[in-house]
């Protein structure tokens, strides 16, 4: 039950399984390292948060007829990916990062325009959005392989007896 | 579009899952460190050729 739950505290903040069992430097280094990479992501990407026209914080936006398409033009693959992107993938790239991202938006919205990448936030090429989409994506598939290897190390130390309290006090020393 | 800031934020990207991809392998600073080197060469230098031979070979086949 362990491994599972240091394995699925991945969810919360990346890198919070290598913390829990005591490997802090490792944990930190994944945590700053995958949010910086979301946060970057999130900034270029100026739509992120309301991609499909939905957001897990209750915001509304225009429907689908408004952006100049047809619900009926939705297949299931869409509906799913869309469901899935929306509800689902701010628990893979941790909710803890997903929702400080949301809560700075406005604050590092700007930051495209301080790069001199767009005249104004309306504006911002396609091209620096999918990059953007890219970060923060990539930063939830790596929190995939980080929260596999958080299961990995809680395994082994169970497996050998190599107890988180002894790395804790070994690193207290 | 520049072209430099698109190949920079490759660059960047390739160093960042190298830098994920070797802390998760490996428990020893210098081994990570090592391990970060080769993937991101072997990473970025895999999608240099690869964007060169999907620009290139067409413009070779196709005269």
């Amino acid at each position: 039950v362990k491994k599972y739950l240091v394995s699925f505290s991945g969810l919360l903040f990346p890198g919070l399984g290598h913390v829990l069992m005591g490997r802090f430097a490792k944990g930190f280094l994944l945590f700053a390292v995958l949010t910086g990479m979301f946060v970057v992501g999130v900034t270029f990407d100026q739509d992120y948060f309301h991609r499909f026209g939905i957001s897990p914080m209750g915001e509304q936006f225009p429907p689908i007829e408004d952006r100049g398409g047809s619900s009926a033009d939705e297949g299931t693959i869409d509906m799913i990916w869309k469901y899935a992107f929306t509800y689902v993938f701010p628990f893979i790239t941790g909710i803890g990062t997903y929702v400080v991202g949301f809560a700075m938006r406005d604050m590092v919205r700007p930051l495209v325009l301080t790069l001199g990448l767009a005249k104004d936030l309306a504006t911002v090429p396609v091209t620096y959005k999918d990059i953007g989409y890219c970060f923060a994506l990539l930063s939830g598939l790596l929190n995939v392989l980080v929260m596999m290897d958080a299961y990995d190390v809680a395994y082994n130390a169970e497996l050998f007896k190599d107890s988180a309290q002894d790395r804790r006090e070994k690193w207290l020393q | 579009m520049s072209f430099a800031f698109v190949f920079s934020s490759l660059v960047v990207l390739c160093f960042l899952v190298s830098l994920v991809y070797a802390l998760t392998s490996c428990d020893v600073v210098e081994k990570t460190l090592k391990e970060t080197a080769w993937s991101f060469v072997l990473m970025l230098g895999g999608i240099c050729i690869l964007a060169a031979i999907v620009k290139i070979l067409p413009d070779i086949l196709l005269g």
